[in-house]
């Protein structure tokens, strides 16, 4: 047999022998009758003599993989050996071992962030502002005088220092903003807002709003339809949602509109979600009504703009299909592990 | 505002025309059908009107709606509105003309009190109005076909010949035709005889001069009562009706004598009455129909739209609304009863509506670079992290709360008030809440209760506070522990502060509000107060049901420095090896580990780059009063390697200032 007729035979049997091997004794059998000292690679290594000197560098070094496979290959057959062997210590990867879950956070500081991040890819920043407010900020300077039907829609709780009470909307952000800086506008407004509702399903004392304002020398009610059905789009993430704007009342804007969106469990039929409607309404908007403008300085001249409003919760119910208001107040821990 | 549809016919032609087809169309007009019901034979929708339209309270303001949405003609009752002559013989006397600008009566004799016709019984029931007697009804008829009040006085029951409207005054009380007694704020508008209030004007009447079943003769009344003062009688009567609903929204003031004649008209069809000729009037208003005159260009600008002059007119025709061009701007007569419509901008409104929201396409506006008032990002968002990496969950209560379940710790000589509501909803939400903890207490109680296995929560928002009489705001992060140990509340708030990147100082006072004596710690950041930690006290425990020891802490974050949060500077390490020194010291046990670790840090040499401890016992082994503090110290320079010599003598001079200034030794071997 030639030198390579030898080699091709090692390599095709010590496969062979290892898979045969039965037990630890029989693969060191094979490894001594491979590459004991006198195994079979070693017998080709003293054959190399016969060879040229050019020759034998290629055939030493081809020599030394074969030995190194046949290494391998029976470490790994005794491993599964010894894997085998030690019942009394069996390691079991299937088990927890030190495991608690990342806590989540609240759904509604879940949806605001998402209702951040939407509207601040379109542009906007974020202001804040006080819950305490007065009357003025919360009511007069929005158009919504003492005494008219308006004010009566907002069941106001009020504090003991004159004039003061908790902020029925984030709308007073707004008037604040533009009190205090000038022209062009590009905000929202997140935050808790007041009404004396008793607690139920679709009520809650405390609740949160996101408020928006966009003014600027040439903004309009197209623009108001385009950022907010924009806005429905990404946070309900699909473009098959559709919208819709309908004529609506706020003190403060004019026009006004309300935008729905087409129900997501009856694709627009009508169900019992949507009472029957086949829509539902997410949020109020309108062009600024120049009466708020010019309680806070802004030159209806040279500005014009849109705002608009929701409620998180509301939002939050719609996208998880939370069925009752009151389960965002309990923080019940089989509820917050659900976000 | 309920709409039966079979009524609704007689005023437009809605023939082929399906009920929730119908709904869809007066919806996407702003006249939002909330239900749409089969009542006996006949339709009714539901309309949900907002506070604008109080000309939709009404059938024909429905009708007329309709009839431009259709395209097809109104068809209203031809009224006859009768002489001005008057054989009548009461007198008005109208003495707050600025609240109720015009008063009309007219009286009906010889009447027979009964039932009224089926057909009116069916269409008020359809609309939720009680069926009573034909001239009630009637009354309640046309205000639901007119959008007009009206009231009905027994005119027996009426003392002098003169019907008085003027203001109530401070005190005065009357029996109302709910059966309840309410008092006079006074400024109210009542209409009163010489004896005194026998109605409260456009709101209720009085049980006194109502409409019985022995009344053969009344005064018809039909008047405009001024939206502000109806909203600010309603208010202080607590009252409010059908009538009052309609005032308050502003009432057609070119279409009152319409309703009153068109009442007369029905109660001369009920047997035998007889409608005395004429009637008696007051009328100051001298009402004359809006005219406003709109830029053509401005309306396109503000609709985003380039909507033409004809379509403009086509649109406001639709409704009514008379229009003149002159140039580029045109003016418009607006319908009395849209009493909504006051500026231009109403008027660009009334456009977009009719021409339909719809049809106006959408766009997205030119995107600018934010401007910086506002904050672009949460900052504080890493300490929120770093709590939960701890193991916290959010959690989100409501900020009002129960004032008595924290009374105590705001005691009376606390410079710190609670903020009560003046009007809470319930009691055990009565008051803002001065600290987060308390809503944390309730959620942990919520849930191990249900015998939860997580309990720790977070929660960040607003706590409310008074101090010399003014209300202070300020934002909190909160989170509590059930189980754990002071330990645990201190290196929460070590990470959270140090996830924040903040300078902050520790100190131990040994009391606090929330946090039990000797368990409690204070943090300062820049010096100032900004927050506590700490084993929250036993009997606020208590006041939620909870046993186990808690322990929480807040940081007002208000007072962390955010120009700090992501503020690093890089600075470059010793490519020396560091020599270390372990130090087991003795000290007497009343002395803490900032004394001690104070010292080892002033003594040291400005190679002394870290001291930690690494060990602390309490033994007999170490006499009385002593306690083992072991430390490890890392010595290393930036410039050279330093000598074992060199660090043993810093340390020589720790160990001598220890012993000297402490009593602290090092402990034999
Ligand atoms: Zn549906």
């Amino acid at each position: 047999m030639s030198l390579n007729e030898k080699y091709e035979k090692i390599s095709a049997a010590y496969l062979q022998d290892i898979k045969e091997a039965g037990t630890l004794q029989d693969v060191e059998e094979v490894r001594v009758k491979y590459i004991g000292r006198s195994g079979e690679v070693n017998k080709i290594f003293k054959e190399l003599g016969i060879l040229s000197p050019e020759e034998r560098p290629a055939w030493g070094k081809k020599l030394n993989i074969l030995k190194s496979d046949i290494t391998k290959s029976v470490e790994d057959k005794k491993e599964q050996f010894s894997q085998k062997d030690e019942k009394e210590d069996i390691f079991d990867p299937t088990m927890p071992g030190n495991y608690s879950r990342f806590p989540s956070i609240h759904p509604v500081t879940g949806i605001l962030r998402e209702i951040k991040d939407i509207f601040s890819s379109l542009g906007f920043g974020v202001a804040y502002g006080p819950e305490i407010e007065s009357s003025y900020h919360n009511f007069t300077a929005l158009n919504i005088p003492e005494d008219h039907v308006a004010r009566e829609m907002h069941d106001t709780f009020y504090l003991n220092q004159e004039d003061k009470l908790l902020r029925t909307h984030t709308s007073p952000v707004q008037v604040r903003v533009m009190e205090n800086n000038d022209p062009p506008y590009n905000i929202i407004v997140p935050g808790k807002c007041y009404r004396r509702d008793t607690i139920d399903a679709s009520h809650s004392p405390v609740f949160h709003q996101v408020e928006g304002l966009m003014v600027d020398k040439n903004i309009n009610f197209a623009d108001l339809k385009g950022v907010l059905a924009e806005f429905a789009k990404l946070f309900f993430k699909g473009s098959d949602v559709k919208t819709r704007f309908r004529p609506s009342y706020f003190p403060f804007t004019e026009p006004s509109a309300e935008m729905d969106i087409s129900c997501r469990i009856c694709q627009g039929k009508g169900c019992s979600s949507c009472s029957q409607k086949g829509w539902l309404e997410i949020l109020g908007a309108g062009m600024v009504d120049p009466e708020v403008f010019k309680h806070c300085n802004v030159d209806t001249e040279k500005w014009q703009g849109f705002a608009f409003g929701m409620g998180v919760e509301r939002l939050a119910m719609l996208k998880y299909g939370i069925s009752d208001m009151r389960f965002f107040y309990l923080n019940d821990i089989r509820f917050l592990e659900q976000f | 505002m309920k709409v039966p549809l079979k009524w609704l016919s007689e005023y437009v032609d809605i023939s082929g025309i399906d009920p929730l087809e119908l709904s869809d169309m007066l919806t996407m007009r702003g006249l939002e059908v909330d239900s749409v019901e089969e009542v006996g034979l006949d339709t009714v929708i539901d309309i949900e009107l907002t506070p604008n339209r109080g000309d939709c309270a009404s059938l024909i303001g429905v009708a007329r709606e309709v009839s431009a949405i259709l395209n097809r003609e109104i068809k209203l009752p031809e009224v006859n509105i009768g002489s001005k002559k008057t054989d009548m013989a009461t007198k008005i006397d109208v003495k707050c003309a600025d609240k109720c600008p015009v008063y009309h009566l007219r009286n009906v004799k010889n009447i027979t009190i009964g039932p009224s016709w089926e057909w009116m019984k069916e269409r008020l029931r359809a609309c939720s109005v009680r069926p009573l007697n034909n001239i009630i009804d009637i009354t309640n008829y046309v205000m639901l076909e007119t959008g007009q009040p009206l009231h009905a006085f027994d005119a027996d029951k009426i003392s002098g010949d003169t019907v008085i409207v003027r203001e109530a005054r401070p005190g005065e009380t009357l029996l109302m035709l709910d059966g309840e007694e309410r008092t006079f704020n006074g400024g109210e508008v009542v209409i009163a005889d010489k004896n005194g209030p026998i109605a409260v004007g456009g709101i209720i009447g009085a049980k006194d001069s109502a409409v019985s079943g022995k009344t053969t003769e009344i005064l018809v009344e039909s008047a405009y009562f001024v939206p502000q003062s109806i909203s600010m009688a309603e208010r202080n009567l607590k009252v409010k009706t059908e009538a009052s609903y309609r005032f308050a929204r502003e009432i057609d003031k070119g279409g009152i004598l319409y309703a009153l004649n068109r009442a007369i008209n029905l109660m001369k069809e009920t047997a035998g009455a007889t409608p005395v000729k004429g009637r008696i009037s007051h009328d100051s208003l001298n009402f004359k129909e809006n005219k406003i005159r709109v830029n053509i260009n401005k309306l396109n600008s503000i609709l985003g739209t380039s909507i033409s002059k004809d379509n403009i007119k086509k649109n406001l025709l639709d409704i009514d609304f008379d229009i003149e061009f002159s140039g580029e701007n045109f003016e418009v007569r607006v319908p009395s009863y849209r009493n909504d419509v006051r500026r231009p901008v109403d008027v660009i409104e009334e456009v977009a509506r009719i021409y339909g929201y719809d049809r106006i396409e959408s766009k997205l506006p030119e995107l600018k670079v934010g401007i910086g008032y506002f904050e672009p990002i949460d900052p504080f968002l890493e300490g929120e992290n770093s709590l939960r990496a701890r193991g916290y969950w959010e959690s989100l209560t409501h900020t009002l709360t129960d004032s008595d379940k924290i009374v105590e710790l705001y005691g009376t000589g606390s410079e710190e008030k609670l903020i009560h509501l003046k009007n809470p909803v319930s009691l055990d939400m009565d008051i803002l809440r001065p600290t987060i903890l308390p809503g944390l207490l309730e959620v942990s109680s919520y849930n191990a209760n249900r015998k939860s296995r997580y309990l720790k929560f977070f929660e960040r928002g607003p706590v409310f506070i008074e101090k010399d009489g003014e209300y202070f705001e300020e934002h909190n992060i909160a989170y509590l522990s059930a189980g754990g140990d002071f330990f645990e509340a201190k290196n929460t708030m070590k990470t959270m502060l140090e996830s924040l990147n903040q300078n902050y100082e520790l100190e131990y006072p040994g009391s606090s509000a929330y946090f039990k004596g000797g368990r409690c710690g204070v943090l300062t950041i820049e010096g100032e107060f900004s927050g506590e930690f700490g084993i929250i006290k036993e009997n606020l425990c208590k006041n939620y049901k909870l046993e186990d020891p808690y322990t929480g802490g807040y940081l007002i974050l208000d007072k962390v420095v955010k120009e700090k949060i992501r503020e690093r500077v890089f600075k470059n390490w010793s490519t020396y090896p560091a020599i270390y020194r372990d130090l087991s010291l003795i000290s007497p046990i009343k002395l803490t580990h900032k004394d001690i670790y104070g010292i080892i840090k002033s003594e040291g040499k400005k190679e002394l780059k870290n001291v930690e401890v690494v060990d602390s016992y309490r033994g007999e082994n170490l006499g009385p009063g002593r306690k083992s503090i072991t430390y490890s110290l890392e010595f290393n320079s930036d410039e050279e390697m330093l000598s074992s010599e060199y660090v043993d003598s810093a340390v020589k001079d720790i160990l001598n200032e220890l012993e000297n200034k402490l009593g602290v030794t090092l402990r034999p071997k």
